[in-house]
């Protein structure tokens, strides 16, 4: 059975969604039920959802794709560059 | 003349093809345009000097965000070293005897007004988001995006910025506090649960 020092623990060093299914069992199990610190570590698991989300899908947390004009100004540096290393 | 694999696609296309994942990735890190296209530029231009070096066992573009990972980490580092500010030098308390026997650091939980597993499945809570965390100040975001993000090692950023475990954590936790409160303030949609 999982103490509130190991949930702490685990949570401290990754993210609680990366531990293998049984792990991540007795650690839920530990924060639904634990009155000294169920209330703090579930909170903190909800803020890793949104972690995570953005650690591994950070292309649809981020609205803003290149503009045109960006794009174009990093096409010239980077010909620029290229033809500098080409010589 | 390409030194890729055959299956690669060519530097020449690398921009129109990955420029938009790539300076999203850079933009939810770094929260600043110019920073962010300049990272997409020196990734690319490091990646046509490291070609030869691409082996096609992963995707293209996961070699580019590789690259640019450590490129991100280093203008966070720098950030964070830029800061002067007196919170960040000092010490926190040490922790109490809650907080050593059970992890729980001291304050009160407030309750999240809606269900952040549903609620970063939609556009609108990214754009709210994007502008909560626009507002915590550095070094805490840098170090949050470094740490929780990007998960870099918490014994490395700790020896390079000299500071505790322990600091790391509260100033991590005050973070995550600041953007909960930000969040539940201003993200007013409440999913159905």
């Amino acid at each position: 059975m999982w103490r509130c020092i190991d949930v702490a623990t685990a949570l401290k060093a990754g993210k609680y969604r990366d531990l293998s299914p049984w792990k991540r069992f007795w650690l839920r199990c530990h924060v639904v039920f634990c009155f000294v610190c169920g209330k703090y570590h579930r909170d903190l698991m909800k803020s890793q959802d949104i972690e995570v989300k953005l650690r591994d899908e950070p292309e649809s947390c981020c609205p803003h794709a290149l503009d045109p004009e960006q794009a174009e100004r990093l096409k010239r540096r980077l010909e620029a560059e290229r033809r500098k290393s080409k010589e | 003349m390409s030194d890729l694999p055959a299956q690669a696609p060519d530097p020449e296309e690398w921009l129109p093809l990955y420029g938009d994942y790539l300076y999203r990735y850079a933009l939810s890190r770094l929260r600043d345009r110019g920073q962010a296209e300049d990272a997409v530029q020196e990734t690319l231009l490091s990646a046509f000097k490291a070609r030869d070096r691409y082996d096609g066992r992963v995707e293209m573009k996961f070699w580019l965000r590789a690259i640019m990972r450590n490129k991100i980490i280093d203008v966070l580092r720098k950030r964070v070293k830029d800061c002067s500010y007196e919170d960040f030098q000092k010490e926190p308390e040490s922790p109490g005897f809650l907080e050593r026997f059970t992890g729980v650091l001291p304050g009160r939980v407030e309750r999240w007004t809606f269900d952040p597993q549903v609620a970063c499945e939609r556009s609108d809570f990214w754009e709210q988001f994007n502008r909560c965390i626009e507002k915590v100040p550095e070094p805490g975001r840098s170090l949050f995006i470094m740490r929780e993000i990007e998960e870099q090692d918490t014994e490395e950023i700790c020896k390079e910025m000299k500071i505790s475990a322990n600091h790391l954590w509260v100033i991590i936790h005050r973070v995550r506090k600041a953007l909960k409160a930000c969040l539940n303030k201003n993200y007013s949609r409440r999913p159905e649960f």
